[in-house]
């Protein structure tokens, strides 16, 4: 796997997979938008986060963030906030991607059409326009987004958010008839008529249900209907006293969207128990704040009514969920009942798809469940058409429903360019870099998580108003340096390699392994830079840092920098809190013109760098360390670096008291 | 008898034997050399005469070495294998012997780097050549002497008869290892041997006594190095940096405190002189204490730079009129 | 390996400054492993001298390459055949390199940028002592792996002489400090138990394979190449 450096043009070889990456169903490279953010270019941290995913910003708000549970930090002290740190890229893109939409250029005359305006369907529009085919999409309901736009919540995304992806997406040209259904309103064979290629990303659009004694009842309402009436209007009524059938994410969204719209006490009643409760963790401890109460290893059975209003539930004892090969097996003991007081019953077991217009075509359901359809392709068993996303995904998450986007384009762009079908390979995934040991974790600098900002629990039951606040621009700049820099490390050229042994003595986490030459271990690298620039031979390069940056920046800076420039300043980049602080610039005050270049860490700094500004015009070098180095024994380092460099400049006629360590 | 030589005959007529040091000048005039033998005259059985010691430019030992016996008095000539390798050191051999010259003492010299103890300038840039070391000189004297060769295997009409000397340090470190090392001395046919000064008797005795248990003492003539303290600031000095010379305090207590800038003429007349009988009595107390060591057959007096105090030390040790033996 | 000490700016300087193309070339072994000759010194040299150059008003342009070896052929020629206008080469190699271009082209100038000194190892990182003197009759079977040769001041073979001063050569200052290797050598051989052997003596040595028999070469008859003829 490769990955383009754009603004060296280097291309740098991985061969372990940052965790994070490996876990993001796209592989996000995800240490490289965390290193921009570190590096105050936010605008390009939000291209590299939609170089993967063309729903940045749902995203950044609704991810369930499997980088994070593999977040290699989090054997240090917490995982990085990737998501936190996602969502401010993307805020502070907002401008800037307005400005940047533009029409795709469509160069063929096949067309594709898109049945399905969600994530997944959404996902193979983008890519297929982008490869130069027109699009259209046909949507069912009134508007685009599938369940983000009718079924997540608004105070976890709101309206806004969604629109700034939904917006980018058409501004390419995609053509989208909302209150299409097909089916009904039109018919699929005609579509495969009118199109080269069709996918079917029909999501789940149905709420299942379970039978209940004595349920039919107008206060008894399935989930998603509910939460399309919440997010869509009119806001459903709520009684004070609200039950809850289900454990999962969509009956958490209902139980606190039923909170918001004026519920006392909202209980949700399930099968599992907690290790087993499929609400994602945070979601389920953010559902207890707001006062929702869970109840575990319940069923329902039968409702509860005088004249004519629900007063409670009966539940039956759940033994046991799952059999012995793990598949979902409920077993009951009728015996065991208890009644649980209520006023209204919203059923959220699970979802299932709308399958009706595949009725009348050559596209075959399969026994099991839903279409008849080979992963490996993406096809469904009607030529040219294919099929993504949780229609045949069964339940999952937004980036999986994108990922699933990505597959089917890749499938849909190959039919129409050789007319055949072909697996969709994913280039190989390479292995994952391993677990940190021990005596590595043991000399990272701890560094306190950046907690998000949220509204009070209290103000949180009162309104649909997001309820994460967002990071600060510090906040993010503390948050984002957390990160390991997991693969970025060191590698050596081995023509160059004298295995003289520098390398192995100046790190400070015991990364080199010399033998015949140095070999760098990428499970503990974190890429501080300490052992390229002490190698004599030159023959260490960290893949975080494009080769010769600083000297590059240097020349850059002062070739255009007014005369006479008092002083160049290597400013180590950890203290800082904005990206004014970041940038590389001139200052000038009463006519002094000063340089400064923001670098990390301050150790990277060498003796010719230290020189060159003297050769360029400058009167002086300062180099600024951080207030706490980080690296072990990086400052000794520096600091007899400069003293020799001193040494140097002194000889030369320049004199060591114009070379200063701060 | 080996080679005839004064000092052989006075040891082996088992009297006890005393030599003196003679430092040659930084001149081509002999006349300095003159004006020391002539203080000397006398007070000792051999006079040595060190070679470029400290690795400063002297007249050299030999040619002073010939000027003592033109002159009637015998010279223990010293050389150093810093500054010649074996073919010179072999050649100025037979050269010596051929003036009549009848002792020698072979060390290896004090490096160059240092000159002087950093009080000349000497010559630190000088190409030392360390050819050969003492021991291995040792036994190329005595190859020359008893079997007629040279070093190479080349044969010596006329052998060198000399009597061969080597210094011993007894108590450099490591210390154990120094009577091992002047085993190999004797092993390689050193006749007598002149000790590093002896300040700490009682330690010396210690370390005689495992001379005695190797059978060394019978084997060469050890005679102890007494070294004329002139102040305390000399004894000072050569305790904490001269190598193997070991100072005990009480030694070192006995001299006056020195002469204070601003003092009267008459007091520091009178600190001269008591720092001057001072260091005789200690110079004469340890040739008595190291007569008494079992092995001892003889002292070693250097005065630096102070032969004048020999003839007083040698008459108060009570070994003046030394004997004349046939 | 060969160890080698930085010469002063002003001295090198001096060499090259009535030159224009000058390249400074360094060896990829031994100078590189002792941080005097490798890319990253030729690097700075090169920016040392350009602003020596500066501060002296001379306009002298600095090339800067690294060779794997600056003693073998292959790896000396591709540089010397594509000279562009070079009139001096300043060599980061220990002397053996500089001769070797000296060799090898008869007519560019090229000067040493480091002064050879020592084989030695090293101590830690930064410090370099010398270990052998490339006697040619190796005798560390007789001192227990200690050579008296290269780290004896008077290369004592019978050692140690009178100047010892607690562990310390006559020589050793306290900037400066020199063990006594005969003091090692003993402490070295009663560890192994065979200090018994030293009461042998070791007779004169042999210096005719050392550098004062002449300069030496080393012939290996059975790996002597016919000639061939090359592939292009």
């Amino acid at each position: 796997m490769t990955h383009i450096i754009e603004e060296t043009k280097a291309t740098v070889a991985i061969e372990r997979c940052a965790t994070c990456s490996a876990a993001c169903p796209v592989r996000t490279d995800t240490r490289a938008y965390v290193d921009l953010i570190q590096q105050g270019r936010y605008l390009e941290a939000f291209e590299k986060i939609r170089e993967f995913n063309p729903f940045p910003s749902v995203c950044s708000l609704i991810c369930h963030h499997p980088c994070e549970q593999e977040c290699r930090r989090a054997t240090v002290d917490a995982a990085v906030a990737l998501r936190n740190l996602k969502r401010f890229a993307v805020e502070q893109a907002l401008e800037y991607r307005q400005r940047k939409r533009q029409k795709a250029v469509i160069t063929s005359s096949k067309t594709v059409g898109v049945i399905g305006a969600g994530p997944a369907g959404l996902t193979v529009a983008h890519d297929c326009i982008k490869a130069g085919y027109a699009v259209t999409v046909y949507e069912a309901m009134p508007r685009i987004g599938g369940i983000l736009a009718c079924a997540i919540p608004r105070y976890r995304l709101p309206d806004e958010v969604l629109q700034q992806d939904l917006d980018d997406i058409l501004a390419l040209g995609v053509e989208v008839r909302t209150n299409v259904r097909v089916g009904k309103d039109i018919h699929l064979s005609e579509l495969r008529e009118r199109h080269d290629a069709v996918v079917l990303a029909l999501g789940l659009s149905e709420s299942r249900t379970v039978p209940i004694e004595n349920g039919d009842h107008p206060d008894v309402v399935l989930a998603l209907p509910f939460l399309r009436a919440s997010v869509l209007g009119p806001p459903p009524k709520v009684h004070e006293h609200v039950l809850v059938v289900g454990g999962g994410n969509v009956a958490v969204d209902c139980a606190r969207t039923a909170i918001r719209l004026g519920a006392r006490t909202v209980k949700m009643i399930m099968l599992e128990n907690e290790e087993e409760m499929p609400a994602w963790d945070w979601e389920c401890r953010e559902a207890l704040e707001e006062g929702i109460t869970f109840v575990h290893r319940q069923g329902p059975k039968r409702l509860l009514t005088e004249r004519g209003k629900i007063t409670g539930l009966v539940t039956r004892a759940v033994l046991r969920v799952f059999d012995e090969s793990g598949r979902f097996a409920p077993t009951y003991d009728d015996q065991r009942l208890t009644t649980i007081p209520g006023e209204m019953v919203i059923i959220a077991i699970g979802q299932r798809s709308d399958l009706s217009l595949v009725q009348g075509t050559p596209v075959q359901l399969d026994e099991r469940g839903p279409l008849r359809f080979d992963r490996e392709t993406m096809a469904t068993s009607m030529p040219g058409v294919f099929a993504c996303g949780e229609v045949v995904t069964g339940p999952g998450a937004a980036i999986e429903a994108v990922a699933s986007g990505h597959r089917a384009a890749r499938a849909v762009l190959h039919y129409l360019q050789t007319g055949a079908v072909t697996p969709v390979c994913e280039e190989p995934a390479p292995e994952k870099v391993g677990e940190l040991p021990k005596d590595v974790i043991e000399h990272i600098k701890r560094m306190e998580r950046i907690a998000m900002p949220t509204l009070s629990p209290e103000e949180r039951r009162r309104s649909f108003v997001q309820f994460e606040l967002g990071y600060t621009e510090k906040m993010a700049l503390a948050e984002a340096r957390r990160c390991l820099s997991c693969t970025a490390g060191a590698t050596v050229d081995e023509k160059k390699c004298e295995a003289c042994l520098t390398c192995l003595r100046v790190c400070p986490f015991g990364v080199p392994q010399v033998d015949k030459v140095a070999v760098m271990c990428s499970e503990m690298c974190q890429a501080c830079g300490l052992c390229a620039v002490e190698c004599p031979a030159r023959a260490i390069s960290i893949r975080r840092f494009a080769p010769g940056d600083i000297r590059d920046r240097v020349t850059t800076l002062l070739r255009g920098a007014p005369a006479p420039l008092a002083r160049v300043e290597f400013t180590c980049a950890q203290d800082a809190e904005t990206n004014e602080d970041l940038r590389d610039r001139i200052i000038t005050a009463d006519g002094v013109h000063v340089a400064v270049l923001p670098v990390t860490c301050a150790a990277r700094v060498d003796e010719i760098d230290m020189m060159k500004p003297f050769e360029l015009g400058a009167r002086a070098v300062v180099v600024r360390r951080c207030r706490d180095c980080r690296y072990r024994g990086a400052m000794d380092r520096l600091s007899k670096r400069i003293g020799r460099t001193r040494e140097i400049l002194t000889a030369a006629g320049i004199g060591a008291d114009k070379l200063t360590l701060e | 008898m080996k080679s005839g030589s004064n000092l052989e005959k006075v040891l082996l007529a088992g009297h006890f034997a005393v030599t003196a040091e003679l430092g040659p000048p930084m001149s081509a005039s002999g006349d300095e050399v003159k004006r020391k033998m002539e203080i000397l005259r006398g007070s000792a059985d051999a006079y040595n005469i060190t070679d470029c010691q400290t690795a400063v430019v002297r007249l050299s030992s030999i040619a002073s070495a010939i000027m003592l016996v033109q002159g009637g008095m015998e010279p223990v000539m010293q050389m150093t294998t810093r500054d010649r390798n074996r073919i010179a050191i072999q050649a100025d051999i037979l050269g010596a012997a051929a003036f009549g010259i009848k002792n020698c003492l072979c060390i290896a010299g004090d490096h160059q780097k240092f000159g002087a103890a950093g009080k000349l300038k000497g010559h630190p840039h000088a190409k030392n050549v360390y050819d050969v070391d003492s021991i291995q000189l040792v036994a190329i004297l005595k190859k020359m002497r008893d079997e007629g060769r040279q070093e190479g295997g080349d044969p010596i009409e006329h052998p060198p008869k000399l009597f061969i000397g080597a210094a011993w340090t007894p108590m450099g470190d490591p210390m154990e290892f120094r009577v091992v090392r002047l085993a190999k001395k004797v092993a390689a046919g050193a006749d007598f041997i002149q000790t590093q000064g002896i300040y700490d008797v009682k330690l010396f005795a210690e370390i005689m006594k495992k001379v005695r248990n190797l059978g060394l003492h019978e084997k060469t003539a050890i005679l102890a190095g007494i070294i004329v303290p002139k102040n305390a600031g000399m004894l000072r000095y050569m305790n904490t940096s001269v190598a193997g010379v070991r100072v005990p305090e009480e030694l070192i207590a006995r001299f006056p405190k020195a002469a204070k800038k601003d003092d009267p003429p008459s007091v520091k007349k009178e600190i001269a002189a008591k720092t001057r009988e001072t260091a005789l009595a200690i110079t004469v107390e340890l040739i008595e204490q190291c007569r008494e060591i079992e092995g001892v057959r003889g002292v070693h007096i250097q005065a630096i730079e102070a032969e004048e105090m020999v003839p007083e030390i040698v008459k108060r040790a009570g070994l003046l009129l030394r004997p004349k033996v046939a | 390996m060969i160890v080698a000490n930085e010469k002063p700016l002003a001295e090198v300087f001096g060499y090259i400054k009535n030159y224009r193309r000058v390249l400074i070339l360094g060896c990829g072994e031994c100078v590189t492993v002792c941080h005097v000759g490798g890319e990253k010194e030729v690097a700075i040299l090169a920016q040392a001298l350009r602003l020596k150059a500066l501060n002296e008003a001379k306009e002298i342009e600095f090339l800067e390459n690294t060779v794997r070896r600056q003693c073998e052929n292959e790896f000396v020629d591709p540089i010397l055949a594509k000279l562009d206008g070079i009139d001096a080469i300043l060599s980061l190699a220990c002397g053996v390199g500089v001769n070797h271009i000296a060799d090898r082209h008869g007519t560019i100038p090229v000067f040493p940028g480091v002064n050879t000194v020592f084989f030695g190892t090293c101590e830690e990182h930064g410090v370099w002592a010398e270990r052998c003197a490339g006697c040619g009759t190796c005798i560390l079977h007789l001192t227990g792996g200690i050579c008296p040769v290269a780290r004896c001041a008077k290369s004592i073979l019978n050692g140690p002489c009178g100047g010892t001063k607690d562990g310390k050569c006559e020589i050793s200052t306290p900037e400066h400090p020199v063990d006594c290797a005969w003091y090692l050598i003993v402490e070295r051989m009663k560890r192994l138990g065979t200090l018994d052997h030293l009461s042998e003596i070791i007779p004169p040595k042999d210096w005719s394979s050392a550098r004062d028999g002449g300069p030496r070469r080393r012939v290996r008859e059975d790996l002597r190449l016919a000639k061939i003829e090359k592939v292009k």
